[in-house]
């Protein structure tokens, strides 16, 4: 019932917008627009709509370029945060993160302002005092969001508690930044409040559970940079002035809050792994694609909504990320990749507790990446899938995998063939006919009819993989933009169980009996048998195939200060299935491992721990290092 | 950058002064260079072109106190040409020698201003060769400061530029220790197992690095050497 | 107060030229001056001085601050006791080391006790006897000798008791360096200070001068000097914990104990981040000007880094700052610690041994470090400190100690004996005055 009302304000909210842009910026702010907009109940429930609205929430909205990439001209290539991680790359794009990129800074301040407004007009309005306490607490909630998105981007902060008045000197509203400790520490202040004020009820809004949640979240992000901080250390005044870095010894402080945070939840009684108790692999494999399809199950402790197509209301996961063949006509299909490195990470259920990566040739080698080499002995296979037979349902649930099907349609993913006389022909568009069957490289005749290699349009994959997870499979896509509604989770329990993991882990104290039970909870949905011992490796292994495309990875490495190592000088892989027509007349397929085709090294500069901070010249903040 | 600055400023000034009488400002006709030299050796200091040793310089009289960078060259010396004759306060950082302290400086037309320093390690004794269908380096290590070199590394690349973060292959090995200063260290790369960067019958440059453990140390390094494979 | 310490400092420049010039006169304080005040440095008569530099000398700091029930002092247990849960009783304590006992003559019961229920006894700074067991221990170990901690709150004229502690700890103290030709120097703790504090610090000096004729070569052959002068320490500039008084309070202070002939020199003690004026130091470019007109710099390295981060901390530190220091013509003395152990005093169990010893490995790091870094001498924090359990004297080991409620003592190893750091540190003084056979790997007792 909520859900729906509040989805229906959206709407609302959706169309307003779409109509009249700055009819609820209150940009002009004067007090009398103000009380008209507040001193009705209805004025605030819009007014939340937009406050909702504005959330940085990193959903399928979300790009290098920013939040809310659904309106205006949405078109920027479809270029997602993951691209700039080893879960994938763009089928075109070599770009990685820079400068511009992920920042949030106005968007971050706009919203902060606008719930200092509504912080200031709650003890006015006519309502209960229960209502009353909602909203404060609301409103804590909306504030903490914005306040993790800032520090996690720029370390510490302006704090700027309470709404400021304009009395004609600019100046006077300038607020140094605060040192990063403050801001996270406020952050968690501020969940606190909302903790406290919020009711216990689940729906599309803020309540006590999402503010456990968004504390789990920022208290681990805190805690892992007070850890490993040492492992990229910075200089420069920022530094000196204690603006960014936290010290060790804040570690465990704020991996107690995490794991408090996280146990409210994990014993809320509320809150369940949807499907927990797969009958097999294949079944774990739809549960987990489902779980994502329609959001709407005990797994999920805040989600955000889509119900109706359109600017500012739809996004555009479905017709960037679904393969060629599906496209509908839609011209630019195929955009996100998911690499080899990704897929090696799963584990296969023969050796758990291990990553399993893919195996093609006798020798066992998986370290070379020079291509084909006709002098090494490649493992046939009967298809163009049975190499990912063992692995972790969650893969197959991830990502599309060559030969399989999807919306009933087998989608080829094909690099080329090894001729019978033993000479490969890998990404050139050929065929050849062998007693009188036609043999293509890329697995099909025509650029409609296969997914993989061709770089016609940039339309399919080059790593090998192509996207499932989110991927709206009931409905043909419509060749628009802005008309997926697929709802993003935002916060669900499996992540708050590898928090809760990750900080008994990582700080050496807790329940790890528990801590173990809940990162093997997680795996024996996705249809493990064997439980694995609770260690860091174990529980990051499992972040990245269990959150996969949730955008949590790239703030993984920041966090963990893993980004400047994983990558320096990267090269991301793909694997080319190739038919092995020497096998003929059998049907044999080998697979190549090799660097992504056409792609570049990409380094992470340590300064990029740090977004730059815009507008210093005016602002007279101090800027973060090496910018 | 520093392009785009300059270009901002003038059209600012141009802006600015439109109503006004001509500019009568100087342009950016000063330039600071010089060289990093190892205060044992007199030899010049090998630095990295991308994400090496900087120099940052704040010129007096601007509130702010946001640096540029001039970056230094791989041989180890550094030009900018085309700055604003003033007094600057100029100071290496995260460098591969001892930090030393800033120096107030009075740039006006081409100044030279050396640094005499001590790297973190003096590689040694360098050979690079190539070793039938390997490249081989071997070199010593002498390392002037008590903490453990992280690692040290072999690096090829196509331009004569390459070092730990320029390189098409690297072979490391992760040190973790202080170095034996009687130690002859071997690095290779097997230009087999990477015919699909390195290809053969192509030139390439290598040069061997080691890095301290310390803060944002970079890599000490020899001059590259020039390969036909 | 201006004019007084004008006066002062007249008068003391007179006592110092008189008593260390005319050697044979030293006792006439009404001799005239042989310099007058500017003209020229002063020059000291260092016949038969023992310790004319710090240079190649293992020195460790002293606190002498503890007092017993039942001393002469009338303090209590001071600095055993712990006001923040009730005093010195099972349960509450400042220390966590408990001092092994078994040599020292004069005892006091202690309100502990040890599994079995026999009496725990501790020992009062403040009876000569046990300072001079100190001093035989530093001659036996082969340490050279100690810097005595003024606190400048402690011995204001306002606090009887405190003055009188602290000047009858130095007065034990003096005897016993003669005695066992021990290095001894006085050393002023700034913490806590006021602006005018840092100023009363000159009155002090000039009354110990008086006191006990410290730069009388005949009488304290053993008190250190350095650069041809009397050396005198002042710990605490610089640092950015938002002190009361500031580096241009030092500064002046420097100023007048300098006098215009130079008539000290002077060992700073400053943050350790005090070249690049980061972290723990003020961002304040007076800091290195004041350095430069000092004779020695100390930077305090306690808690700055532990074992496992001690080379990737301190490596270039050390280097940079020698460097440094040699560019700018001021001697530097590394500080060295055994680990850090404050349970008891900050009521927190997760601060018990919160730098571990390790059996000796974290000190011998570090005096390995400094020394391969080019470091000629050595600090070490400190000799008796066991409120923060840097002590390097003797103390019970774990299965030795006595019963503490619900807290606990903390103990040296159990595989090590009691004296085990008063040897370490004693091979560290070999290795600094010159011997052979040492490098990194810590020496086998």
């Amino acid at each position: 019932m909520t859900t729906n009302k509040f989805s229906f304000i959206i709407l609302l909210t959706g169309i307003l917008f779409s109509g009249c842009n700055k009819v609820l910026d209150l940009k002009p702010t004067d007090k009398i627009q103000a009380e008209a907009l507040f001193g009705d109940p209805e004025g605030v429930k819009l007014y939340m709509a937009n406050l909702y609205y504005q959330l940085p929430v990193e959903d399928f909205t979300y790009f290098r370029n920013g939040f809310n990439w659904n309106s205006g001209d949405p078109n920027n290539g479809g270029f997602a945060p993951a691209m700039a991680t080893d879960e994938a790359v763009h089928s075109e794009f070599g770009d990685f993160v820079g400068d511009g990129d992920f920042n949030c800074w106005e968007g971050s301040y706009k919203l902060i302002r606008d719930v200092n407004l509504l912080i200031d007009a709650i003890p006015t309005l006519k309502i209960r005092e229960d209502e009353k306490a909602a909203l404060t607490g609301e409103s804590a909630f909306i504030k903490a969001y914005a306040y993790f998105a800032l520090a996690k981007r720029y370390g510490g902060v302006s704090l700027i508690k309470a709404s400021q008045q304009y009395t004609g000197d600019a100046a006077s509203l300038r607020v140094a930044r605060s040192t990063e400790q403050q801001t996270w520490d406020y952050v968690l202040e501020l969940c606190d409040q909302a903790i406290n004020n919020l009711g216990d009820g689940v729906s599309r809004r803020a309540s006590k559970w999402t503010a456990y949640a968004l504390k789990s979240r920022a208290a681990l992000h805190a805690a892992s940079l007070a850890k490993f901080g040492n492992r990229a250390p910075m200089s420069g005044q920022a530094v000196n002035d204690k603006l960014i870095g936290l010290d060790a010894s804040l570690a465990n402080g704020y991996y107690e809050a995490c794991k408090t945070a996280s146990l409210a939840l994990m014993n809320a009684g509320k809150f369940e792994l949807f499907m927990p108790n797969p009958a097999n692999a294949e079944a774990a494999a739809e549960n987990y694609r489902l779980l994502f399809q329609d959001p709407g199950n005990k797994e999920v402790i805040f989600a955000k909504g889509y119900t109706l197509p359109g600017a500012f209301l739809g996004h555009n996961y479905d017709i960037w990320y679904q393969p060629a063949q599906v496209a509908n006509g839609w011209p630019h299909p195929g955009r996100m990749n998911p690499t080899l490195d990704l897929v090696d990470t799963y584990e296969s259920y023969d050796n758990p507790g291990h990553s399993a990566p893919i195996v093609t040739s006798t020798d066992g080698n998986i370290t070379d990446y020079n291509g084909f080499n006709a002098g090494r002995t490649y493992i046939q296979f009967d298809s163009p899938n049975d190499i990912f037979k063992k692995k972790d349902a969650r893969l197959w649930g991830t990502a599309i995998l060559p030969s399989t099907l999807w919306k009933s349609i087998p989608i080829i993913i094909q690099a080329g063939y090894v001729k019978p006389d033993g000479n490969a022909v890998i990404r050139t568009n050929e065929h050849m006919v062998i007693n009188g069957t036609t043999y293509y490289t890329y697995g099909a005749a025509s650029t409609s009819m296969y997914s993989g290699f061709d770089t016609y349009g940039g339309n399919n994959t080059r790593t090998g993989f192509s996207f499932k997870k989110f991927m709206n499979q009931t409905a043909p896509i419509v060749p628009g933009w802005n008309q997926s509604t697929t709802d993003f989770i935002d916060f669900r329990l499996a992540e708050i169980l590898l928090n809760y993991a990750e900080a008994v882990v990582e700080s050496g104290t807790g329940d790890a009996a528990l801590a173990a039970k809940a990162l093997n909870d997680i795996r024996k949905r996705a249809a493990h048998t064997t439980d694995i011992p609770l260690t860091s490796d174990n529980v990051q292994r499992e972040r990245r195939v269990e959150l996969a495309f949730e955008n949590k990875r790239f703030w993984d490495l920041i966090r963990r200060r893993e980004y400047h190592t994983e990558f320096n000088n990267r090269l991301k892989h793909s694997l080319l299935p190739l038919q092995d027509l020497r096998a003929l007349p059998a049907t044999k397929y080998i697979f190549v491992r090799v660097n992504v085709p056409n792609s570049n090294t990409q380094t992470f500069q340590p300064k990029s721990y740090y977004r730059p901070i815009p507008g210093i010249g005016s602002n007279g903040l101090v800027q973060n290092p090496q910018y | 950058m520093k392009k785009l600055r300059y270009i901002f400023f003038i059209v600012a000034l141009a802006a600015g002064l439109a109503s006004c009488e001509k500019d009568n400002y100087d342009g950016p006709t000063a330039g600071l260079s010089g060289r990093f030299v190892d205060v044992k050796t007199q030899e010049l200091i090998e630095q990295d072109i991308i994400l090496g040793t900087t120099i940052e310089i704040i010129e007096h009289g601007y509130a702010s106190r946001t640096p540029q960078a001039l970056i230094v060259k791989t041989d180890g010396t550094y030009a900018n040409s085309m700055l604003f004759a003033n007094t600057y306060t100029v100071t290496p950082v995260r460098g591969n020698f001892l930090p030393v302290d800033s120096q107030v400086v009075n740039i006006s037309g081409q100044t030279t201003l050396d640094f005499s320093v001590t790297p973190y390690i003096r590689v040694n004794d360098v050979s690079i060769l190539k070793t039938g269908t390997k490249v081989v380096a071997t070199f010593k290590l002498e390392q002037n400061v008590t903490n453990n070199v992280k690692k040290i590394g072999l690096y090829a690349h196509s331009d004569a530029r390459v070092g730990e973060p320029m390189r098409l292959v690297a072979s490391e090995i992760q040190l973790n220790a202080v170095s034996d200063p009687s130690q002859v260290y071997t690095l290779e790369i097997d230009l087999a197992a990477n015919s699909s960067i390195l290809k053969p019958g192509n030139k390439y440059y290598f040069r061997v690095g080691a890095l301290i453990d310390a803060g944002e140390a970079k890599p000490n390094y020899r001059p590259a050497v020039r390969l036909d494979i | 107060m201006k004019k007084m310490s004008w006066l002062f400092c007249i008068w003391m420049i007179c006592a110092v030229t008189a008593c260390s010039k005319n050697s044979k006169t030293s006792n006439d304080n009404t001799a005239p001056p042989e310099n007058p005040p500017g003209s020229e440095e002063v020059v000291y008569d260092e016949t038969g001085c023992l310790y004319k530099s710090y240079k190649n000398l293992v020195m460790a700091g002293y606190q002498g601050w503890f007092a017993a029930q039942g001393d002469a002092s009338e303090r209590g247990w001071y600095h055993y006791q712990n006001g923040s849960c009730g005093g010195f009783l099972p349960g509450c304590s400042a220390v966590d080391f408990w001092p092994d006992m078994s040599e020292y003559v004069k005892k006091y019961k202690s309100p502990f006790q040890f599994p079995g229920g026999t009496d725990a006894y501790l020992y009062s700074p403040y009876d000569e006897e046990s300072v001079d067991l100190h001093f035989k221990w530093m001659k036996d170990y082969g340490i050279d000798g100690v810097f005595m901690q003024r606190f400048v709150g402690e011995i204001k004229s306002s606090n009887v008791k405190g003055k009188r502690h602290f000047n009858k700890v130095l007065e034990n103290a003096l005897k016993a360096a003669e005695k066992y030709q021990r290095a001894i120097c006085i050393m002023y703790d700034l913490s806590g200070c006021t602006s005018e504090d840092v100023a009363y610090l000159e009155e002090d000096w000039n009354e110990l001068q008086t006191l006990f004729s410290l730069f009388d070569n005949k009488k304290h052959p053993t008190y250190v000097r350095h650069n041809g002068k009397p050396l005198l320490s002042i710990w605490g500039v610089g640092f950015n914990d938002n002190r009361k008084y500031t580096i241009a309070n030092v500064d002046q202070l420097v100023t007048k104990l300098k006098g215009k002939g130079n008539k000290v020199s002077v060992m700073l003690g400053v943050p350790y981040y005090w070249r690049s004026l980061k972290n723990d130091t003020e961002n304040s470019a007076q800091l290195h000007a004041l350095i430069k007109r000092s004779d020695i710099i100390m930077p305090w390295a306690v808690g700055r880094y532990d074992n496992n981060n001690y080379s990737n901390v301190a490596g270039v530190e050390l280097a940079a700052d020698i460097q440094w220091c040699n560019t700018n013509k001021v001697d530097y003395v590394p500080l060295v610690f055994p680990g850090f152990s404050w349970g008891n005093l900050k009521n927190d169990p997760a601060s018990y041994n919160s730098i571990p010893r390790l059996k000796g490995d974290f000190l011998w790091k570090q005096i390995a470090g400094a020394r391969l870094s080019g470091a000629s001498s050595l600090y070490v924090a400190m000799f008796d400190e066991i409120d923060e359990g840097t002590a390097i004297y003797k103390c019970a080991r774990e299965s030795e100690l006595p019963l503490h409620a619900d807290k606990r003592f903390v103990g040296i190893e159990d595989d090590l004996s009691s004296d085990y750091y008063l040897w370490l540190t004693g091979q560290a003084g070999r290795w600094f005055h010159g011997e052979g056979g040492y490098s990194a790997t810590k020496p086998v007792r």
